[in-house]
């Protein structure tokens, strides 16, 4: 046996171990830190991003969807390797199933903010996983709340601001309005303020209304910069 | 591009007290149901493991 088929079969191994990883967080990362150490050296760094990056940061059952959204891209090198793992790639090319087990990752051919900053997690394989920042998923949720009033990414925004560190609340601060997300965050701010002081959460009328808002005033503030400039 | 590190063990931790905040957080709020669409591949897959149809949402 070659010692490149012995390395992935002792990672099919430990990938079908860490399948039966109880908790949900630690169980996708060890899963993405096992694609890791085939990707990496490709020059490929896998970033766990959307909702289980939200899932990981908050902690919510009601976030939860089983899907796993890393940013990486996949060359046919890479998808050998991972269907070397066990992993199954879909028709629409993007989306890979893990066999026998309900792990679904997606890899959309997408990029992260150049500026984008990650959490890079030590886990008890002694491997590690990367994962999209607070504040940079929290810009995520703000961005899609302020599209589309949706509950869920206003939810999300709330559960996230709620725990930043100070240095957090800095970063975010410096990099909201780069990214055209301050309308939003004073907005989500100020309900995160409301409800602290016993006013009734809004409802689905209302948080269309915020976001439309914020739209309109991140609009206006961008169109005085043009003008500005 | 910033990295900083965590240990999985002091993560899992430190989560009662990240609870507490956010349930706090949302306190008053019900679960809500997705409003982003989602692709018939990947709402078929979740809706074959048992993903309930709120957070499965609406398909493309």
């Amino acid at each position: 046996m070659s010692t490149e088929s012995l390395d992935i079969e002792t990672l099919r191994t430990e990938i079908a171990h860490a399948a039966q990883i109880e908790d949900l967080a630690e169980r996708t990362l060890e899963i993405v830190a096992i694609i890791a150490s085939v990707s990496a050296p490709m020059g490929i760094h896998p970033v766990v991003v959307g909702g289980m990056a939200v899932y990981f940061w908050t902690e919510r059952d009601e976030f939860i969807t089983h899907d796993v959204d890393v940013v990486m891209p996949v060359p046919n090198s890479l998808a050998v390797k991972l269907a070397e793992l066990g992993f199954l790639r879909a028709p629409d090319g993007r989306h890979w199933t893990l066999e026998g087990t309900d792990i679904l990752l997606e890899a959309p051919s997408t990029y992260l903010d150049s500026d984008a900053e990650f959490l890079e997690v030590k886990l008890r394989s002694g491997r590690k996983a990367k994962i999209l920042s607070r504040v940079d998923i929290l810009m995520d949720r703000l961005d899609e709340f302020q599209a589309t009033g949706h509950e869920t990414p206003a939810q999300q925004a709330l559960a996230l601001l709620a725990d930043l560190s100070a240095d957090e609340v800095v970063d975010i601060d410096l990099r909201a309005t780069r990214r055209g997300v301050v309308a939003i965050l004073n907005a989500v701010r100020r309900i995160a303020a409301d409800m602290a002081t016993g006013s009734p959460r809004p409802d689905s009328g209302e948080l269309h209304a915020i976001a439309r808002a914020a739209l309109r005033d991140d609009y206006s503030s961008r169109s005085h910069e043009d003008k500005d400039d | 591009m910033k990295t900083k590190t965590i240990d999985i063990e002091q993560w899992q931790r430190e989560a009662p007290e990240r609870r507490a905040k956010i349930d706090r957080a949302l306190a008053g709020f019900k679960p809500p149901r997705r409003e982003k669409p989602r692709s018939v591949f990947e709402a078929e897959f979740l809706r074959r493991i048992g993903t309930p149809e709120r957070l499965i949402g609406p398909s493309e």
